[in-house]
C-alpha cells in the first residue's frame, strides 16, 4: 500500500481531511492534508473574533502553500532567515518541519513531508508558549511523531536533506 | 474541509455586511503574496536570464544583499514600496487589472462578466502581469501569478486586455 493509499484510507475515517483552497478556482499545485487538531483551528468554529483572524492569516498561507507560490524552507533549524515560510525542527532526524505564520501572535504549524509538495499537518502552537526552551520545541515535534505514527505507521516522511525534494518552487536566497 | 464548503467562502465573504475582519484579512494577506509572488517570479527570470544578480539589485537600490534577500524569502514584509521598488531595480513596472470575485474557474467567468463602466460585456483580466520597461519597444509580460497556468484560453484573454 502507498503513502497516498494510507493518506486516503485516514481520510475515509475522518482522521485526516485535504485542505481545499478558499478560493476554489485558485490552482491547486501542492496538497496539505490536516489531522483534527489543525482542522478544528483552520475551520473554525472560532470562539471569538482574534481567533478566526488568526486562523485566517493562517489560511492565508496554507493556500499560498497549496497554490504552488515560491516558498522558503529552512536548512537549518538554528542557522535560518527569520522569515523562512517552513523550518525543521530540531533534531532533524525527526523530519518535522513548521509551517512559520510569522504575524503576532505567531503561529507554528507542524507536520510532516508524505511525499514531495505533500505535506500533512498534524499540531500546532502559538510561537510565544513554544519560547526558547528545547524542550517545548522537542515536545511538540514528538507530538506531531507519534499523531504520524498512529495515522502511519511504518511509512516515514521525507527526509530534508534535499530541500528540492520536498517542495518544488524553492526560493533560494 | 469538504469542496462544498470551500465553494461557498466566496459567497459568503461577498454577503457578508459588514466583512468580517477575519476574511479582510485573508484577502489582505492573500494580495501580499500574489504580489510577493510576482516579485520573486520576476527575479528568478531575470536571474536566470543573466541581467542581474542580488547584489547587482542591491547596489542598484542602494540596500543590502540580506534586505533583498528578505523581500525575497517572506510575502510578511511585503508592501507596494518594496514592489515598486525591486520591479523598477529589475527593469520592470506592475500592468494592473482587477477580476470579479468568483467560485467560478477564470475560463466560465470570462464569457459572463459585465462591464463596470459601460455594461459591455468584457471578459476579466489577469489581475497584475509585469511588463519590462523598454522604451520604443512592445512591452513583454515577464512573469504573471500562478494564474498563468489558467487555461490556453483565458491567457489569450489576458494577453488581448493586458
Amino acid at each position: 500500500m502507498s503513502i497516498q493509499q494510507e493518506i486516503d484510507y485516514r481520510i475515509s475515517e475522518g482522521r485526516l481531511s485535504l485542505l481545499e483552497p478558499l478560493i476554489a478556482s485558485d490552482p491547486k499545485v501542492r496538497k496539505i492534508y490536516v489531522g483534527e487538531e489543525v482542522r478544528d483551528f483552520v475551520e473554525g468554529p472560532w470562539q471569538n473574533d482574534n481567533d478566526h483572524e488568526r486562523a485566517k492569516r493562517l489560511r492565508a498561507d496554507l493556500d499560498t502553500f497549496i497554490r504552488g507560490a515560491p516558498i522558503s524552507i529552512a536548512a537549518d533549524p538554528y542557522q535560518k532567515p527569520n522569515d523562512s515560510f517552513l523550518a525543521p525542527i530540531d533534531p532533524m532526524s525527526d523530519r518535522v518541519y513548521a509551517i512559520r505564520n510569522r504575524i503576532k501572535p505567531s503561529i507554528r504549524l507542524v507536520g510532516c513531508f508524505a511525499a514531495k509538495d505533500v505535506f500533512v499537518a498534524l499540531v500546532w502552537a502559538y510561537r510565544i508558549d513554544l519560547g526558547q526552551n528545547k524542550r517545548t520545541w522537542r515536545n511538540l515535534s514528538k507530538r506531531c511523531k507519534a499523531e504520524w505514527k498512529s495515522l502511519f505507521n511504518t511509512y516515514q516522511p521525507l527526509p530534508g536533506a534535499d530541500r528540492d525534494q520536498l517542495a518544488s518552487k524553492i526560493i533560494r536566497v | 474541509m469538504t469542496n462544498s464548503q470551500a465553494k461557498s467562502f466566496v459567497s459568503e465573504v461577498l454577503a457578508e455586511t459588514p466583512i468580517s475582519e477575519g476574511n479582510k484579512i485573508y484577502f489582505q494577506e492573500r494580495l501580499k503574496s500574489r504580489l510577493h509572488e510576482i516579485l520573486v517570479n520576476t527575479f528568478q527570470t531575470a536571474e536566470q536570464q543573466g541581467t542581474i544578480t542580488k547584489t547587482e539589485l542591491a547596489r542598484k537600490l542602494g540596500k543590502r544583499p540580506e534586505q533583498i534577500s528578505r523581500w525575497l524569502n517572506s510575502s510578511s514584509n511585503m508592501q507596494l514600496n518594496t514592489l515598486s521598488d525591486m520591479l523598477l531595480g529589475l527593469g520592470y513596472e506592475p500592468d494592473i487589472s482587477v477580476r470579479e470575485l468568483s467560485d467560478q474557474s477564470a475560463q466560465t467567468a470570462s464569457s459572463t462578466v459585465s462591464g463596470i463602466e459601460n455594461n459591455e460585456t468584457f471578459a476579466p483580466v489577469s489581475w497584475l502581469i509585469v511588463h519590462q520597461v523598454q522604451p520604443n519597444q512592445t512591452n513583454r509580460p515577464i512573469a504573471a501569478s500562478t494564474y498563468s497556468n489558467w487555461p490556453n484560453t483565458y491567457r489569450e484573454n489576458e494577453r488581448i486586455n493586458a
